[in-house]
């Protein structure tokens, strides 16, 4: 009787111990499992998850693609300033000169400077979409950073697939360091991509400083509808010191980093490679933040943009004094009706330069173009011969020397 | 090191894989023993020292009075002990309070008297270790356990990793034979540890991180916000303070059972209190029991009159508040504390021979009543807790019962319900189903249970880490 109990308690023990085994084996799997997915599908089907901004806006182009595939494309690129304010659903009927009409969307992400902007031309070519024409703006307060939206050690490292991390790799200080952090993301996806995904399926879950659904308020040209048309036109004085933290240090003692230059000569590269015609442009400024540049920085910024220009022979026009202050909610953020008035006037006087090819008669141009085509024209630049079918950023190579304002100092 | 970060997984991954690798029990104890003065010299090696040293000492003495059979001997080795473990809690922990005090006291009788502040940095657990090590010292003097001779053990059982930092508090009597008993592999164990430290890291990361969105910013400055969301914030914190605190002691709770060691329970769904002592059982249990043992009763419990009572209740309390942080504000939380409870008994004796009262109190309406009586006396007594200053404090409370307008709460209240309802779900879940039922449940579902919970956990993972309340402590 006693032995008989002592078998039975031993059988119950054991059953317990395959239970409890079984349970914790099952749940290492599961969780294995959910981040494997959650890897797979943000590096793959599921880009949106990974960069909500890119996801969306390539979801909406395609869209627009699909509607009228045969209509050629011209793709705006560029910061929150472009993202607010340009609306290519109000622009004017643009024509190229045998009469079609293009296909305008807006593609800038929040943040950009030029690395950024390369990294997303990068991704639409990979993503098999090729502009035919591309307008790019440049944030001057952006050409001295030496980190970007993305190639931030910090927050941006969880938004870049493998490629992006390929190409950053050759522009950061650190890309060790960017390399490790990406593995790292890479390790526990659920948790790296956790504010996406929270602002995705429970923003109102997120704390407002986290919310980063901005990408919810796209029209279907990508331009970002926020706000009211009956908005009243005042300056916001907490978005303008926002603002003016952000970017008044950088506006006093701006050099230009020799990443973000190293970047803008790639991304003409790139368009020259692709056979891109490519126009640079300067968003409108309100006067106080026009104000917070330091006369050498202002000196140094237009020294080198008409350098590139002359030296790459692109077109770079600056509209930043194109618009009166009322538009401004923080004195660079256009508010909507701002942002109507400015695309009605850009669309005209220089997408339609762009489109036709009329690159000279552009307005406002900070040096003027020795050819004005929209034809790959001679410079210092040389691309390389492409190593692989679809990576063809890291097939890029930059001979052109620094620009005489050049400073290196990080 | 927190329990919630990757430095610890890593860490505790690989003196796991250590500690079961090795077949010595000696090594095994000596293992743990480096690993818990790494883990605490990870915040300061200098004051990872001192507590070695403070415990050396203890070992020391307590060895000299068990060896002593002179009753003023072992009484005068017992003082010596409590002088050097209260006076470090004091220096290290009340000095510029008492000294900050005193200079407001002064300088309301007319003297001004300017206190230098000392420059010293508070040991992290400093109050759980303390009452560790006193409870031990007074255990020996007792003569309830013998001093422990091996030096190593005696170490270990202060400086045990799990509970080193903010508890449970664990006793000499209980931990001690747990140390020299050899240790086997057991998939339940595992099973059990994994389990508690996950629920630990969904009460932080899950709930009291994310409650803590509600709470700073409404207590950081009250005076703009409006009535409402100044009581949402203050439940906020009620439930924070217990997701934060309890999911601490979970997860201490879990990785001692995966090293096979038990710690006592420390908290036992203590909103469902019905009165404020239910409450005081199911809250921090182990400092509740301490404060029992060791306070309470030595100094008469309720064996005295009501005033005698009543007196010990508000004694044991205020120091129980105190013990909590060096301020006015937990002193006052203590009073109150000491207050609700002497209310209670006095409550509980007016109602003996009331049948019709007694019965309605019994009844399903009468408890939900009194539950939520205890949580709304408890979440006042939070306010306190929370509040840095009395102005703070005071203003909360005022512009709850004098209605004023303002801002609403700081994020939407849609998180507050959920984690409201979740918490609900969990309590109802703990409170009718049995645990040895959930064993029958299929090994998978359990296992996805298990893993969604943990998913859960880094999905609401707060943006930067907070560290836990009671280190603070």
């Amino acid at each position: 009787m006693c032995e008989c109990d002592t078998t039975s308690r031993r059988r119950k023990k054991q059953r317990l111990a395959a239970h409890t085994r079984a349970c914790l084996l099952w749940g290492l799997t599961f969780f294995a499992a959910a981040h494997i997915g959650m890897l797979i599908a943000t590096q793959s089907f599921w880009p949106h998850l990974r960069d909500p901004e890119f996801g969306y806006k390539l979801s909406a182009l395609r869209r627009q693609r699909a509607e009228d595939p045969d209509r050629p494309l011209l793709i705006l690129l560029g910061s929150s300033r472009t993202g607010q304010g340009i609306r290519p659903g109000v622009l004017p009927e643009l024509r190229t000169l045998d009469g079609r009409i293009p296909l305008v969307f807006n593609f800038s992400q929040v943040g950009s400077g030029p690395l950024a902007e390369l990294v997303t031309l990068c991704r639409l070519l990979d993503a098999g979409i090729r502009p035919d024409w591309l307008a790019v703006e440049i944030l001057p307060a952006l050409l001295g950073r030496t980190v970007d939206a993305f190639g931030d050690v910090g927050t941006g490292i969880s938004r870049l697939s493998w490629k992006d991390v390929i190409l950053l790799s050759r522009y950061v200080r650190d890309p060790h360091t960017m390399r490790r952090r990406w593995y790292k993301d890479q390790l526990a996806p659920w948790y790296a991509q956790r504010f996406s995904v929270m602002n995705h399926y429970a923003s109102n879950c997120v704390p407002w400083r986290l919310r980063l659904d901005h990408w919810k308020q796209l029209d279907r040209w990508g331009w970002s509808d926020i706000g009211q048309d009956n908005q009243p036109l005042v300056l916001n004085p907490t978005a303008l010191e926002v603002t003016r933290t952000t970017y008044y240090v950088d506006l006093q003692t701006l050099h230009i980093s020799s990443m973000q230059d190293h970047a803008l000569h790639d991304l003409i590269a790139l368009c020259r490679q692709e056979n891109i015609p490519l126009l640079f442009y300067l968003m409108p400024e309100g006067t106080i933040f026009r104000g917070w540049y330091a006369p050498a920085v202002s000196t140094r910024i237009n020294d080198y943009l008409t350098h590139l220009s002359r030296e790459c022979n692109v077109p770079i026009v600056d509209l930043r004094t194109w618009m009166e202050d009322k538009y401004f909610g923080d004195s660079h953020h256009l508010y909507r009706q701002g942002a109507t008035l400015f695309t009605r006037r850009f669309g005209p006087e220089v997408l339609a330069c762009l489109v036709q090819g009329r690159l000279a008669s552009l307005p406002f141009l900070m040096a003027p173009l020795s050819h004005p085509s929209t034809e790959p024209g001679p410079g210092p630049l040389t691309v390389l011969p492409k190593p692989s079918k679809r990576t063809k950023s890291a097939a890029l190579s930059i001979t052109g020397g620094a620009p005489p304002t050049m400073e290196k100092r990080d | 090191m927190q329990f919630c970060s990757q430095k610890f997984f890593l860490f505790f991954l690989l003196i796991f894989t250590l500690y079961w690798a090795l077949p010595w029990r000696r090594v095994r104890v000596g293992l743990l023993l480096v690993a818990s003065f790494y883990f605490y010299a990870s915040w300061n090696k200098w004051l990872a020292l001192l507590i070695c040293g403070s415990t050396l000492l203890d070992y020391l003495l307590a060895l000299g009075m068990e060896r002593s059979t002179a009753p003023w001997r072992r009484r005068l080795l017992l003082c010596v002990s409590l002088f050097a473990n209260l006076g470090l809690l004091c220096y290290f922990k009340y000095a510029n309070f008492f000294l900050l005090s005193l200079h407001d006291a002064l300088k309301v009788v007319g003297l001004s008297v300017w206190f230098r502040p000392l420059n010293v940095l508070l040991p992290v657990g400093i109050s759980f270790y303390t009452f560790e090590a006193i409870n031990y010292m007074v255990d020996v003097y007792r003569r309830r356990i013998p001093a422990e001779r091996n030096l190593g053990d005696f170490m270990l059982f202060i400086l045990f990793f799990p509970h080193l930092i903010a508890g449970p508090i664990v006793r000499a009597r209980d931990f001690l034979p747990q140390i020299k008993r050899p240790k086997r592999w057991s998939w339940g164990r595992m099973y059990l540890g994994t389990g508690y430290f996950l629920m630990g890291l969904v009460k932080k990361l899950a709930i009291a991180d994310r409650m803590a969105e509600y709470v700073d910013p409404v207590f950081a400055d009250p005076s703009v916000y409006r009535g409402s969301a100044i009581v949402f914030a203050a439940i906020a914190y009620a439930v924070q303070i217990y997701g934060d605190f309890s999911g601490y002691s979970d997860m201490a709770i879990g990785t001692a059972h995966m090293l096979g060691y038990k710690l006592a329970r420390n908290f036992n769904m203590p909103y469902l209190a019905d009165n404020i002592a239910d409450f005081w059982h199911r809250w921090h249990i182990s400092l509740s029991s301490w404060l029992r043992d060791y306070l309470f009763i030595p100094l008469g419990g309720s064996r005295g009159s009501r005033w005698q009572t009543a007196r010990n209740l508000l004694i044991t309390m205020t120091l129980g508040g105190l013990w909590h942080g060096a301020s006015w504000t937990f002193v006052f939380w203590g009073v109150l504390h000491g207050w609700f409870l002497v209310l209670h008994r006095l409550f509980r004796d007016f109602n003996k021979g009331r049948l019709r009262l007694e019965q309605f109190l019994h009844s399903g309406l009468g408890r939900l009543l009194c539950t939520l009586l205890t949580f709304s006396c408890v979440t006042v007594g939070w306010v306190f807790f929370r509040a840095t200053t009395f102005g703070t404090a005071f203003t909360l409370l005022y512009r709850v019962a004098v209605w004023h307008s303002g801002l609403g709460t700081p994020i939407p209240l849609l998180n507050l319900r959920c984690t409201l309802l979740f918490l609900a779900i969990c309590h109802a879940v703990a409170y009718w189903v049995p645990w040895r039922k959930l064993w029958r449940v299929p090994a998978p579902i359990q296992g996805f249970v298990y893993a969604a919970a943990l998913v859960l956990a880094q999905v609401l993972a707060p943006d930067n880490g907070k560290v836990f309340i009671y280190f603070q402590f």
